[in-house]
């Protein structure tokens, strides 16, 4: 089964569930919930960096998707619904608290130690292992980092792309612009994401 | 494909999103650019950082406080209008003899009140009175009319008495026609 497919299957299934949910049905809430309860919470934990604020979020995001599930039209996708509404609260978070600027310093800034000193990172020789570079949890806070210093349009649209595997097509729809937009927008968050991260890139 | 064509392409390329034949291009630009195939490998490597981010499952118990948290906003949707008046009222009753530090005191308040209503007593009795002045009788026209209506005495145009009681009360009255 290739991807168009499954997708157009899961959208189906989800069609059922929107429908039986419309229905009263509470079960199938609960079916919605457990189906996308994980990608939520990861993409919002991603969006966020913070494993608390992204429980009450995604909680958040299914209580909000329970009161206007009867609104839902059915010609949308029910994925990138939640995943806006997600996207949505993220971003009303970082207006209310004013995070962005406050809480990330620069990455250069924090590698710095007490006495100004750059320090590098103990990272292990993974010349022959290039995917195994990532794993090193050290180097999972800096890329964390870097997403926090990129502005929300670009960090949501890679974490959409790459961490939660929509398409172009879903990423428009959740984050409601055109696919050339989430295509630029993709393509300029990794141009920061490897200016940030110059030194781990260089493999 | 020149390296000007093969950079309008790269975020499809390094997205794995441009079609067969596309994507064949590009590789073999790549292939013969270590410049652009460098660029390229840069940008790839954003895309394998970004998958090798860990997952976590949802913490236990998520679904439960999600029914939960539903269900307290389906018992206050319920109770809707009745919980409005009932806030509304605690927190009338909270500014007048509620907790300390959310009280205002009752003797001053009264004490402005008792204020204001002198105040505005004082205005309506002692203002100047702003009522626009009746206008003058304007005799001069009057009598001018009753001329004309008596006048028609002699003929009695409109075959009743009334010009002749019109002369006999001008006549009581005193005025001058």
């Amino acid at each position: 089964m290739d991807a168009e497919e499954k997708v157009a299957r899961l959208v189906s299934a989800d069609a059922v569930l929107v429908l039986r949910c419309q229905a009263n049905d509470i079960e199938a809430f609960d079916e919605i919930v457990t189906l996308y309860k994980d990608g939520i919470y990861n993409y919002i934990w991603r969006m966020v960096s913070s494993r608390e604020d992204a429980e009450d979020l995604a909680q958040d995001v299914f209580v909000r998707a329970y009161g206007a599930i009867k609104t839902f039209r059915r010609e949308s996708n029910l994925r990138t619904w939640l995943y806006r509404i997600a996207t949505n609260l993220c971003v009303d978070k970082y207006r209310r608290r004013g995070l962005e600027k406050q809480l990330f310093v620069p990455i250069e800034q924090s590698r710095k130690d007490d006495d100004g000193h750059s320090q590098t990172l103990d990272l292990p020789d993974v010349s022959n292992e290039p995917q195994r570079i990532y794993e090193n949890a050290e180097l999972q806070m800096e890329i964390q980092r870097a997403l926090m210093n990129m502005p929300d349009k670009l960090r949501s649209a890679l974490l959409l792309f790459d961490f939660e595997g929509l398409s172009y097509e879903e990423i428009a729809e959740t984050v409601n612009c055109p696919v050339g937009t989430v295509k630029s927008r993709i393509f300029n968050a990794r141009v920061q994401l490897r200016d940030m991260l110059r030194p781990y890139v260089d493999v | 494909m020149d390296c000007k064509e093969f950079s309008q392409i790269m975020g499809e390329y390094v997205n794995r999103t441009l079609d067969a034949d596309a994507a064949k291009a590009a590789d073999a630009h790549t292939d013969a650019c270590s410049e652009c195939a460098a660029r390229m490998r840069e940008l790839a490597c954003t895309s394998a950082m970004i998958r090798s981010l860990a997952r976590a499952n949802t913490p236990d118990g998520f679904e439960a406080q999600v029914r939960a948290r539903i269900a307290d906003q389906c018992a206050a949707q319920q109770s809707g209008f009745w919980f409005t008046v009932q806030e509304r009222l605690q927190s009338l009753g909270r500014l007048l003899w509620g907790t300390p530090g959310h009280r205002l005191s009752v003797g001053p308040a009264l004490a402005a009140l008792m204020l204001c209503v002198v105040a505005a007593g004082s205005l309506y009795v002692f203002a100047p009175n702003h009522k626009t002045p009746a206008p003058e009788t304007d005799w001069a026209y009057i009598n001018t009319v009753k001329d004309q209506h008596a006048s028609y005495a002699g003929s009695n145009p409109l075959g009743d008495e009334s010009a002749a009681a019109l002369r006999e009360s001008t006549s009581e009255s005193g005025e001058t026609m």
